[in-house]
């Protein structure tokens, strides 16, 4: 009996100890969401668009581009008369070519040749300015800068004449104040002479509906050649998303405009910086980059921000405490990320230096200190045996770099 | 003498006005006939298919039972895209209504294809899981299907033209989204 109330009021007591971690605040972050919309091309229906959004979304999400629960949308456009145009071209042609019509559209490597030149004129002869309804841009532009408003940070990955309305988009973004940095283009098999803002592209040099599209309009020259290409080479998923070449670019450069965003606008709160010791503000920057990016923390990222933590736990400056608990949260999302829930514990409990070492961390007062302590002491670990088994030069390495140059690589 | 020239000229100038009038109206009629010709809102191209019970045709019901020979969630997952699809071609001018209908399909189409998938293979690590390229060549598929005459592709256009200009979230395989199991049909 004696026994159980012991029991009882341990439990109750850990509660209790626990209750103020629980509600510990979170490091406070200015709203940087960033979201991926595709933008189709003029042969995509709603779904075919869908479809080849789904396909972007699972390829950035096995390359940790976008989180697991983040999906990529679909910026729709369509152009009725060309479609009509095509339709009525092809169905005279031949009573079959109207029944496939879609099918064809959709894989046009699947189409007969005739049906293909057709599309190919289709294509050749339509520019921007006849392909861009003012009510569908009107209709888009409001919806992004909705989005934006809310601390959206959009990459519209733009397809064929999709970079149409994208670039229609950022040029109006660009006359309006503190917008338009929240709004990139990707483009790809881009028709158009120019990215709007400067954004990268990739066309193929097997593309053979903007090689003709060039002939006519001018469009920028084709930068990437994959080592097999079919049909017309055009098709977003299945020739440039998963041409070997061109879709390790088209990733890089989502990446690298997403992570251009993020950096510009992830940083702490000015309430959050108020309490800060000013020399935490990179790193407290460089974690609000990490929340943003929805990816998880390397080794050498966790292994600092707990350092960071170490340094400044036992620090006795007050103001310093409401930001250690904003970091401890990170810290033990990143743990847990990586460790089990017994490992996680001893983590977050143990020795900087392990159990042994006789050095510690406490009472650091810099993150420089904790540099230094890492230099010497190479073998760091800490106790465990997974944990052990990240801890190590590289990851060392990785957290010596982090903490020496908090700003975002 | 001067009265009846008068009347004449009065007669000439309100002809020539008429004739003015005449022409300016059919410019604009022409225009607008022009204008209606090539955004294609003139005409409602809406096609009036004859549909079972599940609101499908029974030449797509045909086409889906060879894609998924056997009856069950995939069948039905397949078959409620194919209504969304049907009834996108009969009223394509409520298209953000019927929109929804199809993202309830799809979101149910992938949520069907995930747990098969996790069936087949109980290894599959979920945190990566991701709809498989299998649903999205599917989907196509079945849209071929249903969208196989002049008439419905023209009626397929206009659907998807009345969605041009709008951003739509991604869609999350979603369980809950589909339909209860297709009634059953005069050929069952």
């Amino acid at each position: 009996m004696r026994a159980y109330f012991k029991a009882l009021f341990t439990s109750a007591l850990l509660v209790l100890i626990s209750l103020p971690s629980l509600s510990a605040l979170a490091l406070d972050c200015e709203e940087a969401r960033t979201e991926v919309y595709f933008g189709n091309g003029m042969f995509n229906s709603r779904l075919a668009a869908g479809a080849s959004a789904r396909a972007l979304e699972k390829r950035l999400r096995n390359e940790n581009v976008i989180s697991n629960d983040q999906l990529v949308g679909v910026a729709y456009n369509t152009n009725e008369p060309a479609l009509v145009q095509l339709l009525q071209v092809v169905s005279q042609k031949e009573h079959e070519n109207s029944a496939r019509f879609y099918l064809w559209l959709s894989n046009l490597a699947l189409a007969p040749a005739s049906f293909r030149n057709e599309a190919l004129k289709v294509a050749q002869q339509i520019h921007a300015e006849a392909f861009i309804k003012d009510g569908d841009l009107k209709k888009q532009l409001e919806a992004y800068v909705a989005l934006m408003k809310t601390g959206g940070l959009i990459t519209v990955v733009a397809h064929s004449q999709g970079n149409f309305y994208a670039n229609a988009v950022k040029r109006t973004l660009l006359t309006q104040e503190n917008s338009s940095a929240r709004f990139a283009i990707v483009g790809v098999a881009t028709p158009t002479s120019s990215i709007e803002g400067g954004g990268p592209y990739t066309t193929l040099t097997q593309d053979q509906v903007i090689n003709a599209v060039r002939l006519a309009k001018g469009s920028l020259v084709a930068n990437t050649t994959n080592s097999i290409a079919s049909g017309l080479g055009h098709e977003f998923v299945s020739q440039y998303l998963k041409g070997d070449r061109s879709g390790e670019k088209i990733l890089s450069d989502i990446k690298s405009v997403t992570t251009k965003m993020i950096r510009a606008f992830a940083r702490p709160t000015k309430s959050e910086l108020a309490y800060q010791d000013p020399s935490l503000e990179p790193f407290l920057r460089r974690a609000c980059m990490l929340k943003n990016t929805h990816r998880k923390f390397t080794d050498g990222e966790c292994i600092a921000l707990t350092a960071l933590d170490r340094t400044y736990s036992w620090n006795g400056e007050p103001r310093e405490e409401r930001s250690i608990k904003g970091l401890r949260n990170w810290i033990s999302d990143c743990a847990k990320d990586y460790w089990n829930d017994k490992e996680r514990f001893d983590f977050l409990h143990c020795s900087m230096l392990g159990d042994n070492s006789g050095l510690d961390l406490v009472g650091f007062g810099s993150p420089l200190k904790m540099e230094f302590v890492i230099s010497d002491h190479p073998e760091c670990h800490w106790h465990g045996t997974e944990v052990g088994l990240r801890t190590n030069e590289h990851a060392i390495a990785e957290a010596k770099r982090f903490i020496e140059s908090p700003k975002y690589p | 003498m001067y009265y009846k020239e008068k009347v004449n000229i009065k007669r000439i100038v309100a002809i020539v006005i008429a004739a003015a009038a005449l022409v300016i109206v059919s410019f604009f009629v022409f225009q607008i006939r022009q204008s209606a010709l090539v955004t294609g809102s003139n005409t409602n191209p809406a096609v009036h298919d004859e549909v079972d019970a599940n609101g499908v045709r029974p030449d797509v019901k045909r086409e889906i039972e060879k894609l998924y020979p056997t009856p069950g969630p995939e069948r039905n997952a397949a078959t409620q895209l194919a209504r969304a699809l049907q009834r996108a071609i009969a009223a394509p001018e409520e298209a953000l209504v019927i929109n929804e209908e199809f993202e309830a399909a799809t979101a149910c189409l992938l949520a069907v294809e995930k747990q098969a998938d996790k069936q087949a293979d109980k290894q599959t690590d979920t945190r990566h899981d991701s709809p498989p390229d299998d649903s999205v060549s599917r989907s196509i598929r079945i849209e071929s299907f249903v969208i196989n005459s002049k008439e419905r592709a023209r009626a397929y256009i206009r659907y998807n033209a009345n969605l041009s200009g709008q951003l739509f979230p991604g869609i999350a395989p979603d369980q809950s989204r589909c339909d209860n199991e297709p009634m059953p049909t005069k050929e069952e």
